[in-house]
Order: structure tokens, then C-alpha cells, then sequence
């Protein structure tokens, strides 16, 4: 716990537990409102010294990273969300309490830099005065001076800083201007706690107030009261202390929410008081904003949302043409890969590492592209504040269903790609909005079905328009999303019943004001988001794929090779070319592996909805990745991996069933198709739910649900129409 | 819900307008105070802020 060196005023430290000499680098927490350039300021402090993990029990991101301060020292900063008040009103802002009102805590900082919005003073300092009255040592970072310039705002720097008590950095965060002084501050730990206390609580408080910090052993009147008004929700406090605090609660009648409002005006009060003597407003004229005028535009009640469709449009576009071609060299490149492995060395450990483990590892990689593009894309609207807009005029649309505003954006986006899209779920701030859209994002028919898709309706659907300018196919084609789209509706709004709300939803936000966006954040974003992806989602695709393949390409005891010597045989009496050989071998190999095992076992289940187990062997390794159906159906119809949709097409139309009639009636494929858009055959998307939840429970309740869905969709396809 | 539009700056006293409304009605745009930054909320969130001309 340092001191502050050189601070001319007398400061009332908090008492710590912690030992003298710390051996670890100073810890400051960042903190400030959502929208003052808190996260600009955290990059350019961190660069690329960036870590995100997650604060125990909770889904909240922990963001943290090293600083350089001047001279060779370094500090260690924790992110902290955004807030406007130190009074919760969600999980993230619930976290700030549990770290800052708890000096045992491990992460509990030794001072903070608090961000402000220069051009917004008024409301940014209402989160001030209530760590200052908590007694936390404390620099201001006066950002967006340059927005405050504009608007004809002076602030009277020494003035501010004397009023305030601690050390005053003006700062641009986003064009660097400022960092350096700021770094020189934080190094000589010129944070002090501001002697100076913002607001008292009325005297009728203090017993109530005494008692909690005799209890407690708390340094301070203020953090007391913070602990009366939110006991409940302190994560660090014991059951008993609970107990004692709703006992004293209840017997001093203490009414937290009249207390807050009386605080929060109080505050104000004091601080329109500050303002006077410190800033003076000079309009020049009475000109309007630029943002107010881009806003008449994109909020327009036309216009507004045709330039949305366009963005959407054009994310889409992204995600699904621009992503192919560095996906397509990462498809090659691990081929390429495995190819020089296979062609040098060989035995069953090589297949493993190749087709199992390295493939596995490819189908990690090969979503990256997309993710990139689209955080990129989401980067890019949330700093230049249009997302908020996106909210605005989405808002009332999505509300019947339980959703927010912000849900769209991942909903198309999982039009191209279920993963990439529930990792960007993250800008929903409330917790039940959050889930549902993660929860139904993969019913949106994605790019991977698409194959699937195609090889069905091509075999059963005729090759002819209807009315003369639609193509029969099309329409099909266009039924199955929109089916995908009314199934994510329908499940978000049954599902908003069921589930309860942790946390009130306030849609209440700020627009902020347009700007350009910072391409610094945007770069950093996408590599946090990347790697956080391939380290945590990617261990369990790459686990779950292996798993497959062993699946695939074993059997139980002897039938595999037996089964390859009885193709032997034919293959000798009927003189088959070698090509057709090995496929007719693999086509065995499949039928005899475990895979093959597990079709033939749940085909009495599957056969009410038409398949039988040759589909079920496809339903099974599909679930690596949806388009996977069209190369193991190929397999076990022995097409060859190479062969074209057209020859997939083919062979499947002359399968014949037990009667001697074509096997892939209309109906048929008709419930395939249906399962298909149901089902979660994707297990990138469970892995990537299951990391954005942080629990099991929730990928599990997808799978259950959706296959569930799948197969009533098809059983009733089935046995309607056949 | 007082309370949250409390601490964003709708102290009894400020200076609201009406700077417009999403193209569905909802949600509404408001400006608050001298400062003039713009808030958006719900009808039903903004019903509980009581007006004096």
C-alpha cells in the first residue's frame, strides 16, 4: 500500500491488510462512464499487453493488462465496465462493488484513474464524488477535450483540481494526446484520496452507520452506508453478516431507495455548485451539432432503416463471399499440410494427428475470417456510435419477443455463421436478452446448412418456375429460412416466459455523440476476440472432432477388416477399376466403424421420420459441421470424396429401397430437410455458447431443444405426407 | 427506474426536449440540460418523469 509522496494535503488512508512491501507491480483500476474513452484510454495504455478473463461466478469479462508508466516502471491495470453510478443496476456494474468495497479483495486496486467526459462534466462527476467520498486514492483523466473545445466549454484546470483534490490530466485518449503526462502522474503516485467529501449522509443515518463500521471494521462513514443499501447483492459477505445487516437495516426503518435519490440530488447539488466556479460556457452560435443532423437521417423513419438493411446487407456480404477466400486458403493450407505429413510418414498414429487432430484444428481455424469481419464490422459501429442507433430503431420490433434491439445484428450475422455471432451477442448488456439471443441465433439457417440444402431440394424439387418467374427450387430454398427465422421468433418469445430475469432491464442509454471510429480498437478488438475464440471455444471443437473421426474411422473388433476382404473379393471377381475399389473399401469401412454401429442402432428411432441408417451414420459425423452431410453421404454411397454435387445428386436419386422404388422420395427429403433446419448438427456452436455462458447448461438445453424440435418437425412431415 | 434516470442526469430542476422519436413511437430521443447530450428511453421508462412548463 504506497503513500502518496508528495501530496501537500493531509489524506485519510484506508488501513490495509496487505504486507508493507508489495512485491507485485501497483494495481489501478480503470473506471468511468460508459462512452468517456474509457476503453481508448485502456488500449493506449496496454497496447498489446492485454488479457481477458473472468471474474469468478460471474459472466463478466475481466480485462486487464500491463502498463508502461514513465521510467521503466509498470503497472497493472483492471478494465473496469462502465457506469454511470456506483449504485448497481446490472451484473457488470455489480462486479465494481464487489471489487471496491473489499480491500481484501485480490484485485482490489491502490488507486484509480477515473475517465471523464470534459464535454458531459456534470454527469461524469456524479461516479467521482462517490469514490472520492469512499476515500479511493484517485487521478481524473479529463477526456474528449477536444469535443469540449467544440462546444465552446472552458474548464479552469487548477481550479478543478483544487475543488477536486487530486491530479487533473486533460487527455484526447483517442488521438494519444495526454497519455504521457497521464503515465508520468500514475508513475510518482500523485493519486491521492481527495481530502474533500462530496456529499454526508443526514445525520439521521449515523447510528445505522457507526454500527456497520464498528462491525466491519470499515475506514469509512460512506462505504458503510454502500453497505447498508446493497448487502444483498456483495458477493464477499458471509450469510451471518447478511443476517446482521438485514437485521439493522430493518430496525433503523433505512429506506435505500428514497436514500439514493436523496443522495443522488444532493450530489448533483454540489457538484452544478463546483461547476459554477470551474467551467464557463461560451456558445458562439446557435449552431446544430453535426450529430444532430446525421441523426435526422438515420433515424429517419424511411430512410433510417433502409440504410440499415444496406449495413446488414453488406455485414452479411462480409461474412458469408468476403470470408471465403481466406477461408478457402486456410482449407488448403491444412490439406497442403497433412498431405506432406501423409506422404512422409505413415501408421495409424500419422491418420490420427492428420485426419483427426489437424483437422480438427483446421475447422478451429477456418473461422477466424469470420470472426474477424465481423467484429470488425461491430468495432466499427459501436465507435462511431451508431450501434446505439441500430438499438433505437430496432428496439420496438424485437421487444414482443424478448429480445433487444441489439439482438439483430447477431441474428443476421447467423445467417453466415452461428459462431461468430453469438460471440457478438456480447454488446446486449442485459443478462436475459443476452441469453435469448444466444439461445436462438443458431435457428437461423446458416451458411453450412446451404449444402445440405441444395443436394435435398435439387434431388426432389422439379427444375421449374412457378407463375412463370419463380424458380420452383428457389422457393424451397427461401421456405426452409424463412422457417429458420419464424422458429428463432417463436422460441425467443416462448422462451422469455420461462425464463426469469436476473436484473431489471433498463433500456435507458445514452446516444453518444458520431465519430470517427478509432482503428486502433478496432484492430485490438478483433485479436482479443480471435484469440479468446481459438483458445477456449477452439480446445473443444478440436476434442469433440477427434472424437468423431476415431468414431468414423474404427470398428469393433474384426468387421472392418473382414469387410474390406469381402470388397476384396468382389472387387477381383468383378474387376473394378482400382478408383472404384477403394471407394467401395471406405464405403465398407464406414458401414462396419463405430459410426456405422450407431447408425444401424438408432435407425428404429429415425425411422418414423423416414431415414434409415445409412442417414444416420451422416446425422452423426454431420455434427462436426452441418455440410460434412454431403461428403459422408457420398461415402457411404460410395461416390468418392471428390465427386460434384451433381454426381452426389445422382446416386442418391437411383437408391432404391427394399420395394425396389426410389429411397429419396420427395417426402423424404422433405424431412430431412426439415431436421436439418432444426437441428443443432454443430458442434463449433455449442462450444462457442458454451463459452459465452460459461456453463453447460446452456448449449445442452440448444442441443436438447433444437434436436427435439428437429424431430417433431420431421415425424410430422413424415407420417403426414407419406 | 427513478433512480437510474436520476443518476443519468434527470435531476428535478433540469431542461428537457423532445428532440424525436424512433419511427415506431418508440423509443423517444430526449435532451437533457445545458450540456445537450441525448438520451434514449422507453415510453414506459418515461413515463414516470413528471414535467413543469
Amino acid at each position: 500500500m504506497q503513500e502518496a509522496s508528495t501530496a501537500p494535503r493531509p489524506t485519510t488512508l484506508p488501513p490495509s491488510n496487505r504486507p508493507a512491501a508489495d512485491p507485485h507491480p501497483p494495481r489501478l483500476a480503470l473506471i468511468g462512464n460508459p462512452n468517456s474513452g474509457k476503453t481508448s484510454l485502456f488500449n493506449q495504455l496496454t497496447g498489446l499487453n492485454q488479457k481477458v478473463g473472468n471474474f469468478p461466478g460471474v459472466t463478466v469479462d475481466r480485462k486487464t493488462g500491463m502498463a508502461q508508466l514513465g521510467g521503466q516502471r509498470r503497472a497493472e491495470i483492471i478494465d473496469l465496465p462502465g457506469t454511470y453510478s456506483l449504485y448497481p443496476k446490472s451484473l457488470d456494474e455489480q462486479v465494481i462493488a464487489d471489487l471496491l468495497y473489499n480491500p481484501d479483495a485480490a484485485d482490489y486496486p491502490d488507486f484509480v484513474v477515473v475517465t471523464v467526459d470534459a464535454s458531459n462534466l456534470r454527469r461524469s462527476l456524479l461516479l467521482f464524488s462517490q469514490l472520492a467520498d469512499l476515500g479511493l486514492p484517485a487521478i481524473l483523466a479529463l477526456n474528449m477535450t477536444d469535443l469540449a473545445a467544440e462546444r465552446g466549454i472552458q474548464i479552469d484546470l487548477p481550479a478543478l483540481e483544487r475543488e477536486l483534490g487530486v491530479p487533473v490530466v486533460p487527455m484526447n485518449a483517442r488521438k494519444g494526446v495526454g497519455i504521457a503526462a497521464l503515465r508520468i502522474v500514475m508513475a510518482e503516485r500523485l493519486a491521492a484520496p481527495p481530502a474533500l467529501r462530496f456529499w454526508e449522509p443526514e445525520g439521521d443515518l449515523l447510528p445505522l452507520v457507526r454500527q456497520i463500521r464498528y462491525y466491519f471494521n470499515l475506514h469509512n462513514d460512506y462505504l458503510a452506508l454502500h453497505y447498508a443499501h446493497q448487502f444483498r447483492g456483495l458477493r464477499f459477505l458471509s450469510d451471518d453478516d447478511r443476517a446482521y445487516l438485514q437485521e439493522l437495516t430493518e430496525k433503523y426503518s433505512f429506506d435505500s431507495t428514497a436514500r439514493q435519490a436523496e443522495e443522488t440530488i444532493g450530489r448533483y447539488a454540489r457538484i452544478n455548485e463546483l461547476l459554477l466556479e470551474v467551467v464557463t460556457v461560451t456558445r458562439t452560435e446557435q449552431r446544430e451539432p453535426a450529430s444532430n443532423k446525421i441523426d435526422k437521417v438515420l433515424t429517419h423513419r424511411v430512410f433510417g432503416y433502409l440504410i440499415f438493411l444496406s449495413i446488414l446487407f453488406l455485414l452479411f456480404q462480409a461474412i458469408f463471399a468476403w470470408a471465403q477466400y481466406p477461408m478457402d486458403l486456410i482449407d488448403q493450407g491444412v490439406a497442403s499440410f497433412n498431405e506432406l505429413l501423409q506422404r512422409n510418414f505413415s501408421g495409424p498414429l500419422v491418420r490420427l494427428l492428420t485426419e483427426g487432430v489437424i483437422a480438427g484444428l483446421g475447422g478451429v481455424l477456418i473461422f477466424i475470417p469470420q470472426i474477424a469481419l465481423l467484429f470488425a464490422f461491430l468495432a466499427v459501429l459501436e465507435e462511431t456510435g451508431y450501434m446505439a442507433r441500430v438499438t433505437f430503431l430496432m428496439d420496438k420490433l424485437m421487444r414482443p419477443f424478448g429480445l433487444s434491439g441489439k439482438s439483430v445484428v447477431p441474428l443476421i450475422s447467423g445467417l453466415a455463421c452461428a459462431v461468430p455471432a453469438i460471440m457478438g451477442a456480447r454488446t446486449i448488456e442485459s443478462w436475459k436478452d443476452r441469453m435469448l439471443t444466444i439461445f436462438v441465433t443458431p435457428l437461423m439457417s446458416c451458411s453450412a446448412r446451404i449444402p445440405v440444402y441444395t443436394v435435398l431440394v435439387a434431388l426432389v424439387v422439379p427444375d421449374e418456375s412457378w407463375l412463370g418467374i419463380f424458380n420452383m427450387r428457389g422457393l424451397v430454398l427461401m421456405g426452409m429460412y424463412l422457417l429458420g427465422l419464424v422458429s428463432a421468433l417463436v422460441s425467443a418469445f416462448a422462451l422469455k416466459k420461462i425464463l426469469k430475469a436476473r436484473e431489471r432491464s433498463y433500456f435507458i442509454m445514452e446516444f453518444p455523440v458520431y465519430r470517427w471510429p478509432r482503428w486502433k480498437n478496432v484492430g485490438l478488438t478483433i485479436v482479443e476476440k480471435v484469440k479468446a475464440f481459438i483458445f477456449q471455444a477452439g480446445k473443444v471443437i478440436v476434442a469433440i472432432s477427434v472424437l468423431l473421426w476415431v468414431l468414423a474411422s474404427y470398428g469393433p473388433g474384426q468387421r472392418q477388416a473382414q469387410a474390406e476382404a469381402q470388397v476384396q473379393q468382389q472387387a477381383a471377381a468383378q474387376r473394378w477399376p482400382a478408383a472404384e475399389t477403394e471407394r467401395q473399401i471406405a464405403s465398407a469401412r464406414l458401414e462396419t466403424s463405430y459410426a456405422g454401429t450407431f447408425g444401424h442402432v438408432i435407425e428404429p428411432v429415425i425411422r418414423p421420420l423416414g431415414f434409415d441408417w445409412k442417414v444416420g451414420i451422416a446425422l452423426l459425423t454431420s455434427f462436426a459441421a452441418r455440410e460434412v452431410f454431403v461428403g459422408t453421404m457420398s461415402t457411404i454411397y460410395s461416390v468418392g470424396q471428390d465427386a460434384d454435387l451433381g454426381t452426389v445428386q445422382q446416386k442418391l436419386a437411383n437408391e432404391k429401397d427394399s420395394h425396389g422404388q426410389p429411397f429419396f422420395t420427395p417426402v423424404r427429403a422433405l424431412s430431412l430437410l426439415v431436421f436439418y433446419v432444426f437441428a443443432m448438427q454443430c458442434m463449433s456452436t455449442l462450444a462457442v455458447t458454451y463459452r459465452e455462458t460459461k456453463s453447460w447448461r446452456w448449449p445442452l438445453g440448444q442441443l436438447v431443444y433444437m434436436t427435439g424440435l428437429a424431430y417433431a418437425a420431421s415425424l410430422l412431415v413424415w407420417q403426414v405426407f407419406s | 427506474m427513478a433512480l437510474k434516470l436520476l443518476e443519468m442526469g434527470c435531476i428535478p430542476g433540469t431542461q428537457v426536449r423532445l428532440a424525436g422519436r424512433a419511427p415506431l413511437g418508440d423509443p423517444l430521443m430526449l435532451v437533457l440540460g445545458d450540456e445537450e447530450y441525448t438520451l434514449s428511453l422507453r415510453v414506459s421508462e418515461a413515463t414516470t418523469i413528471q414535467l413543469k412548463a
